[in-house]
């Protein structure tokens, strides 16, 4: 069996396990730059608070309710995500990562209620996180239990398709919109809801052959799944990412090129360091930048495409490569409101002693680099194009501390 | 008739595929190569690949000299081998000693000087394992209210409480309607001197 395992509006979860006064008040929490609502507790949901609202039109709302408002502390947010899912692994037979917050178990106890119950109490015990628990023959059905039993009190937080009591799951999916289905996007819903096809129910029993002419194969392995039929199994080995992208929208709009190339060369670092810890190489980047799309008459957006003349992970390179497109595309008296970079065309670095012209002492500077950033902190060496406090940096106004991550940041008790 | 012949079939000038419009911008050959080596001469063709790509820049390489590499990091002695090496072990891991279940385990820092008779001081760090369950008279990283204290958790006939470990501090009661609760069990500290 399957069990899809999702920590309840993770990030103010999170927020709340060091900040015990956070409990049963309204708490969201926002995007980069402060710009979006990604996160709400149950009050905020109830006060009307949508998911990706921008903040300022909530303003009124979160004033006038006295709802705590917390910049996004992603450095916090990884680690609780890795406690998390270092703790399902012991509690499963195999895991697949889904997301920051969400993982597919597989699981053999012959009781599987009581053993999601199991999950949730030892989830929140030993890693202070509520988690729902959602178990079924398929992923599309696992994930669908999950939902259930997020939305549905009734359940306590776990749902299993095949112990749960089926009069009511099915009563359930006769209610349930298709659109809350995995891989149903808004514009697959509206296709759907024009067939006559509105409920999860509608989709189960609709004839699978036929769909998958009318739409794809996506849609037949949805209807078999829903129908206890195995597509999707449990990737527990990630295939390697295609593509690395690190991009920002900047606190302040950026008109110099001094503060471009700032954060251009940030934006290298990170990527080149995501690059190093999952042992890729890459050879090509593409590099962007573009203004404000909703304050500005034009649109306007440059891109170029950069090409190595080689595989490579190394910071010095991937750099040079950058600059020299910032260079090309950057033109003077654009307020820019957003750049980042991409680097694709990966492929595994087994074979990077082989490479002479690189340099192997190249190679080593990154890493030793690396090792030296994370002994120390992220600033202690940084490429000479960088400052420590560029005009670019995220707007953050109200981060809580990185408990677990920094020395200096360390949860205090009297 | 014959007219008509030329102008229906045949090859037809500038049909097919271009010149070098291939993976390899050039014309190939089909060879004989051993199947276990497919790989490697496909990844050899790839990291020598010619593109034509429309790439906007091409960065060459700042001219270096080729830098000798050791192949082998560790050298082989041609003498006696190590007698230890059958008994090597690894080093000792002050996270080994101090941890028992990494997920669970959190790292406070401790403010003031309420714990001293209990060996910590202002300024440790205490190792709390929210994995172990408290038990009377374990040292306990608790919230009242919303605020963190460590003390000792002790119980007399109407039920437990918080002591601290110096006798300045009075005893912590939990009121009714106080919001209480234990975070998790303190399993150890530590302290820098330099």
């Amino acid at each position: 069996m399957i069990a899809l395992v999702d920590v309840n509006n993770f990030y103010v979860s999170c927020e709340r396990l060091f900040n015990r006064s956070l409990e049963h008040v309204p708490v969201v929490v926002l995007s980069n730059n402060d710009g979006c609502i990604i996160s709400r507790s149950n009050e905020a949901k109830a006060l009307g608070i949508k998911m990706g609202m921008p903040f300022f039109q909530a303003q009124d709302l979160i004033k006038k309710n006295h709802v705590h408002v917390y910049s996004s502390n992603y450095p916090l947010y990884a680690d609780m995500s890795n406690r998390v899912m270092q703790l399902l692994a012991y509690l499963s037979q195999d895991q697949e990562i889904y997301s920051i917050d969400e993982s597919f178990l597989k699981i053999n106890q012959k009781n599987y209620l009581l053993h999601g119950q199991h999950i949730r109490t030892t989830v929140l015990k030993n890693v202070g996180l509520p988690v729902c628990v959602g178990i079924a023959k398929t992923k599309t059905l696992a994930k669908l239990a999950n939902y259930m039993a997020k939305k549905y009190p009734m359940f306590n937080g776990v749902v299993c398709f095949s112990e749960s009591n089926s009069k009511t799951l099915t009563k359930l999916m006769c209610e349930i919109s298709v659109g809350e289905l995995w891989g149903v996007g808004v514009r697959l819903k509206k296709r759907l809801n024009e067939l006559g096809i509105l409920t999860v129910h509608d989709l189960k029993t609709a004839n699978a052959k036929w769909m998958k002419q009318m739409f794809s194969i996506n849609i037949e392995r949805m209807i078999y799944e829903l129908n206890d039929i195995q597509c999707y199994p449990i990737e527990s080995i990630k295939p390697d990412q295609k593509q690395i992208v690190c991009s920002r929208s900047f606190g302040q709009k950026i008109n110099r090129y001094e503060d471009m190339a700032d954060a251009v060369a940030t934006f290298v670092q990170r990527a080149s360091i995501k690059l190093r810890k999952q042992r890729l190489t890459a050879k090509q980047m593409t590099l962007f930048m573009r203004n404000n799309l909703f304050s500005s008459k034009h649109r306007i957006q440059h891109v170029i495409r950069l090409q190595h003349y080689d595989y490579t992970d190394n910071h010095q390179q991937l750099l040079r490569l950058a600059m020299h497109g910032l260079e090309k595309i950057y033109h003077q008296g654009i307020d820019y409101h957003k750049a980042g970079i991409v680097l694709g065309d990966l492929r595994r670095s087994v074979n990077l002693n082989q490479d002479y012209s690189a340099g192997p002492q190249w190679h080593h500077l990154s890493n030793i680099i690396d090792a030296i950033r994370d002994k120390y902190h992220a600033n202690i060496i940084m490429s000479g194009w960088q400052s420590k406090d560029g005009k670019w940096h995220m707007k953050q106004s109200n981060k809580s501390f990185r408990f677990t991550t920094s020395w200096q940041e360390l949860l205090e008790a009297s | 008739m014959n007219n008509k012949k030329n102008q229906r079939g045949g090859a037809r000038k500038g049909a097919g595929r271009k010149k070098g419009s291939g993976l390899y911008a050039e014309s190939t050959k089909v060879v004989r190569i051993p199947t276990s080596r497919i790989g490697d001469v496909k990844s050899f063709l790839l990291s020598t690949k010619k593109t034509n790509s429309n790439v906007v820049n091409f960065i060459q390489p700042s001219v270096q000299k080729p830098f000798p590499i050791t192949l082998f990091s560790h050298k082989v002695p041609a003498g006696f081998p190590s007698p230890a090496d059958d008994h090597a072990e690894s080093q000792l891991d002050l996270n080994e000693y101090l941890i028992n279940q990494t997920e669970s385990t959190f790292f406070v820092r401790i403010k003031g000087d309420s714990m001293i008779d209990a060996g910590i001081l202002d300024n440790d760090i205490v190792i709390v394992d929210r994995s172990k369950s408290a038990a009377i008279n374990d040292i306990v990283l608790a919230s009242i209210d919303g605020e963190f204290t460590v003390k000792v958790l002790v119980k007399n006939n109407k039920g437990p409480y918080l002591m601290a470990a110096n006798k300045e501090f009075k005893p912590i009661h939990i009121e009714e309607g106080s919001q209480f609760e234990i975070w998790g069990v303190v399993t150890g500290s530590v302290r820098k001197f330099k």
